[in-house]
C-alpha cells in the first residue's frame, strides 16, 4: 500500500490555511490551559509519555499555587469563558481535592475538562465533579481487554474504564470522547473495535498512536510500522465517511494527503500558540505532551503571564526546526517541523508521520 | 481573513478549524438569543486534551450558591446533572423501543 499524494486542491487548500494560520501565530491568544496538577498514576502503562508512576518522586502542586496564577495572571488578562482548562496528569482522579479544584476553576468562570484512565471513576465520584463544574472528559480506551489490560498492565482496567465510560454516558450534557492508543495489537481489529464502541453507543472516538518518549521509547512492540500506519490512516478516513461514530486522529503531525481526512482540520500544533500547560513543578510550557525541554519559565519564579506574552518564540518562530531531515522537505511550510512534542531536547525530530506515510 | 475562509469553502474544505463561529448568546434581557458570528482562533483536538464541550457556557458561581444540587447551571437556566439510577434506566427503555419501533418499521 502506498501513501496518498497531496493533490493540487489539498495543496492549494494548505496553502490558504498557512496563511490563516500566521495570524494565529501572531495573536498566540491562550484558548487552552493544561493544569499537570500530579504525576502521581494508579496504573503503569506500557505506553505512557508521562513516565507516570503509583510513588511519583515529584509532589502533587498544592491547588492554591494553580489559583494563584489564575487569579494573578491569567484571569485579568483573558475572557475566561474563551478559556478550557484540562486538569492532566498522571491520572487525575488520585487527587483528593480535585472537586475543591474543579469547583474554584468553575468559579472563576472558566470550563473545565480532565483526562482520566477511568479505573478508580465512581458514579459518586463522577456525580460529585459534574457538581464542581466538570464539563467534558476523555476516557483511555485501547482495545478490547487483552488489549487494554496488557498495556495498562492491570487484569481489571478494561472492566474500570468500561463502567466509568457508562457513568459518563448517563451525564446529561456532558462532553466526553474515548481514546484509543492504537499498537500492533488492535490495528488488524480496528473495525471490530469500532463496532464494539458503536454498540455500546460511544459517538465521539479519537485515536492516537505511539511516538518515541517516555516508557514508550523503549517498548518497540507499541509502535506501528509504515504499513500499519497506512491501514491506520486508510481506516480513519474510511470510518469518518460512514459517519457512524465521529472520529478524529489526534494532532499529532503533518499527513501529507490524509489531511482533512481523518481530522475535522488541516494540521496545527498549538503547544505555545493558543496552548500553555502548567506542570507539575511549576514549569510553564506549551502541551503537557512535550516532555523535552522546551519550559519557558516556572510560576514560582516568573510572572505567568509575561511568559506567555514575551517568551515561547522557539514554539511560535519554527525556523529553528528546519534542520537535519526536515531541512530540504518540500512540505515543511505546512508540517513546520512536526509537532513540539516530537521533537528530543537537542531539537531533534524523533518522529516524522508524513515519512511513515510516503 | 473572511476571503481566505471562504476560499477555503470553495475548495470544499470545511471551515470548522479556521474560521468565525456562529455563537448563541444571551441578549441583555436574557429572554431571547442572539446569534452572533465571531471570529476565533481553531480550537483543535489535543493529543492529552479533551473536547471542547458543546455549545455551553460557565456562568461563575458565587461561593453562597455552589451548584451542589442541582448542578452546574449554563446561562439559560438549563442544568446539567447526572441521571439517577431510575432515570438512566428509563432512558434506555425508551431508546430500546424506539429501536424496535424503527426496526419494524423497516422491515
Amino acid at each position: 500500500m502506498k501513501g496518498k499524494r497531496l493533490g493540487l486542491r489539498k495543496y492549494l487548500g494548505l496553502k490558504i490555511f498557512k496563511s490563516i494560520y500566521d495570524g494565529v501565530v501572531e495573536r498566540h491568544r491562550l484558548r487552552t490551559l493544561f493544569w499537570e496538577c500530579t504525576l502521581r498514576c494508579n496504573l503503569r502503562c506500557r505506553h505512557c509519555g508521562s513516565d507516570c508512576r503509583t510513588d511519583a518522586s515529584e509532589l502533587d502542586m498544592p491547588l492554591q499555587d494553580f489559583l494563584d496564577v489564575l487569579d494573578n495572571e491569567v484571569t485579568p488578562n483573558v475572557d475566561p469563558k474563551e478559556v478550557l482548562i484540562i486538569f492532566s496528569g498522571g491520572e487525575v482522579l488520585v487527587r483528593k481535592d480535585l472537586e475543591e479544584a474543579g469547583r474554584e476553576v468553575t468559579k472563576r468562570g472558566y470550563m473545565w475538562g480532565m483526562v482520566t484512565n477511568g479505573l478508580s471513576l465512581s458514579q459518586e465520584r463522577l456525580h460529585a465533579l459534574v457538581d464542581a463544574g466538570l464539563r467534558s472528559v476523555s476516557v483511555s480506551f485501547d482495545g478490547f481487554a487483552d488489549i487494554h489490560n496488557d498495556i495498562r498492565q492491570n487484569p481489571d482496567s478494561f472492566a474500570k474504564a468500561e463502567r466509568a465510560i457508562g457513568y459518563i454516558r448517563q451525564v446529561e450534557g456532558l462532553t466526553y470522547d474515548v481514546i484509543t492508543c492504537v499498537t500492533p495489537a488492535i490495528i488488524e481489529r480496528l473495525e471490530e473495535w469500532k463496532e464494539y464502541l458503536i454498540s455500546r453507543g460511544i459517538s465521539h472516538w479519537r485515536i492516537f498512536s505511539i511516538f518515541p518518549a517516555g516508557r514508550a521509547k523503549r517498548d518497540d512492540k507499541l509502535h506501528l510500522n509504515a504499513e500499519q500506519f497506512r491501514s491506520l490512516m486508510e481506516f480513519i478516513s474510511r470510518t469518518r465517511k460512514e459517519g457512524r461514530i465521529n472520529l478524529n486522529y489526534a494532532c499529532e503531525g503533518f499527513l501529507g494527503g490524509y489531511e482533512t481526512e481523518v481530522r475535522d482540520h488541516f494540521y496545527m500544533c498549538n503547544a505555545g500558540i493558543t496552548v500553555a500547560s502548567i506542570r507539575v513543578n511549576g514549569d510553564i510550557s506549551g502541551c503537557t505532551s512535550v516532555r523535552g525541554n522546551y519550559a519557558q519559565g516556572n510560576i514560582y519564579r516568573d510572572k505567568f503571564w509575561d511568559v506567555w506574552q514575551n517568551r515561547f518564540t522557539e514554539y511560535r518562530d519554527r525556523e529553528w526546526t528546519k534542520c537535519d531531515e526536515c531541512s530540504d522537505c518540500k512540505v515543511w511550510e505546512f508540517c513546520r517541523g512536526g509537532g513540539m512534542h516530537l521533537r528530543d531536547d537537542k531539537g531533534k525530530l524523533m518522529y516524522c508521520h508524513y515519512n511513515m506515510l510516503k | 481573513m473572511k476571503w481566505k475562509v471562504a476560499l477555503l469553502s470553495l475548495l470544499g474544505f470545511s471551515t470548522v478549524a479556521c474560521c468565525g463561529t456562529k455563537k448563541a448568546t444571551k441578549s441583555e434581557d436574557k429572554k431571547s438569543q442572539d446569534i452572533v458570528t465571531e471570529e476565533e482562533d481553531p480550537r483543535i483536538m489535543l493529543m492529552y486534551g479533551v473536547p471542547f464541550p458543546d455549545g455551553t457556557v460557565v456562568r461563575p458561581i458565587d461561593d453562597e450558591n455552589t451548584p451542589n444540587k442541582g448542578g452546574v447551571p449554563f446561562p439559560d437556566g438549563r442544568v446539567v446533572s447526572p441521571l439517577t439510577e431510575e432515570e438512566a434506566a428509563k432512558r434506555i427503555e425508551q431508546m430500546e423501543k424506539a429501536e424496535v419501533v424503527e426496526e419494524t418499521s423497516q422491515e
